[in-house]
């Protein structure tokens, strides 16, 4: 109800305002010579409507006070009963909220209960769960490790089995080189000894036999020489 | 000649063939010439030999054959060729003589001979007449006989 006074009061005030500025406009305009009078006649006129239009601007501005007023004072009994309904309905509402909010906590509580008697179940299950992958897990690396254990130790015996293999060939073939080197050597030494043994026979019978013949032995030698010098005729 | 043939006796080599018409010339020439009958500085076997050739054999000499002489028994040495003997034991007159008699015994005639020192002969002697080599050595039997000795030694090292 003050919105509709205000409204008018408003409106009032428009048409006040509305007027005045063309009164204003009309007294700016009239300078004119010609149209004087007529102009005093219009602005006459103007100030009688301008008149008119205030006093009813004012009765009205006067009835709606009342009116104001009336919705004013009516406006707060109605209020006073509002706040009085609203007090009671809010109270209402209060309780209705509270019974709901207790049923609900006790919903929820009832809820959490559950869920919490589910938690700890789930945790115990999961706590079985990783108790039993633990294990696994363990049991997986042990059975991991013996595994490679196992395939390190396989491997290692072939790569020694094959390096001792490799070794005793090379072995076998540097002494087989080795051999053959000898009995080539020995072979070279006897053709070198078969082809100086006369040079060597020569020069120890040349060292020995000169100590050890005697002239006659060394001269008996001579005359055996010219001897067979005379039956082959060489000497004639 | 046969003044060459009385020198020979008891000479061997060409050398001491030559040694001894010296020393003969010396003497002959000193006794004839300057009455000395002493022989001019000779060694002993020299001596001896001299005095082998005897006094007939240095009567025949005088002042007027002497030369000739001599000459002829330088003519008859230059044609003489002698047996070389290649010896691996050096030699001396001993040797020399016994080997001469040898000769002398063997051919039935004086040989004259000159000895030379080898002594990768190892023993017997290799000899060289009239340009001819011949060796008679054991080095040349143990050449000869080469293969026969290395099969031995093969042999010996198989077992």
């Amino acid at each position: 109800m003050p919105d509709i006074v205000q409204k008018t009061i408003f409106l009032l005030l428009a048409l006040i305002a509305l007027i005045t500025s063309f009164l204003y406009i009309r007294e700016k305009r009239g300078q004119r010579s010609s149209e004087d009078q007529l102009s005093d006649q219009t602005r006459q006129k103007t100030y009688q409507i301008i008149h008119q239009a205030i006093k009813k601007a004012q009765s009205i501005l006067s009835i709606a006070e009342i009116e104001g007023l009336k919705i004013i004072a009516s406006s707060k009994v109605s209020s006073g009963k509002l706040d009085e309904e609203f007090e009671d309905k809010l109270l209402h509402s209060i309780q209705s909220s509270e019974n709901l909010i207790s049923k609900e906590v006790s919903g929820a509580q009832k809820v959490l209960t559950d869920a919490e008697g589910e938690f700890i179940k789930y945790l115990d299950e999961l706590k079985t769960k990783t108790t039993n992958l633990e294990q696994q897990t363990q049991q997986q690396a042990i059975d991991r490790i013996n595994r490679l254990f196992e395939n390190f130790e396989s491997r290692i015996t072939a790569f020694l089995v094959k390096s001792e293999s490799q070794t005793t060939q090379s072995i076998q073939l540097e002494l087989r080189s080795a051999r053959q080197l000898i009995e080539t050597y020995k072979s070279q030494q006897l053709t070198l000894i078969d082809e100086n043994i006369i040079a060597i026979m020569e020069q120890t019978l040349a060292s020995v036999l000169g100590r050890k013949m005697s002239l006659k032995d060394q001269l008996d030698l001579v005359y055996e020489a010219l001897e067979k010098a005379k039956i082959e005729k060489f000497i004639v | 000649m046969d003044h060459l043939a009385n020198i020979l006796k008891n000479t061997y080599t060409l050398s001491g063939l030559r040694r001894h018409v010296r020393i003969l010339k010396d003497y002959l020439i000193n006794k004839i010439f300057t009455q000395n009958q002493q022989p001019a500085d000779i060694s002993a076997e020299d001596g001896i030999w001299l005095n082998s050739l005897g006094g007939s054999f240095i009567n025949q000499f005088n002042k007027d054959n002497i030369y000739p002489i001599f000459d002829e028994i330088d003519k008859s040495l230059d044609k003489m060729s002698a047996l070389n003997i290649y010896l691996p034991f050096p030699q001396n007159d001993q040797i020399q003589a016994q080997i001469g008699q040898f000769i002398f015994k063997t051919f039935g005639k004086t040989i004259l001979f000159d000895i030379k020192f080898d002594p990768n002969l190892i023993a017997g002697c290799a000899l060289s007449w009239q340009g001819i080599y011949k060796d008679y050595s054991l080095r040349k039997r143990i050449e000869d006989n080469k293969a026969q000795i290395i099969g031995s030694f093969k042999k010996y090292l198989k077992t």
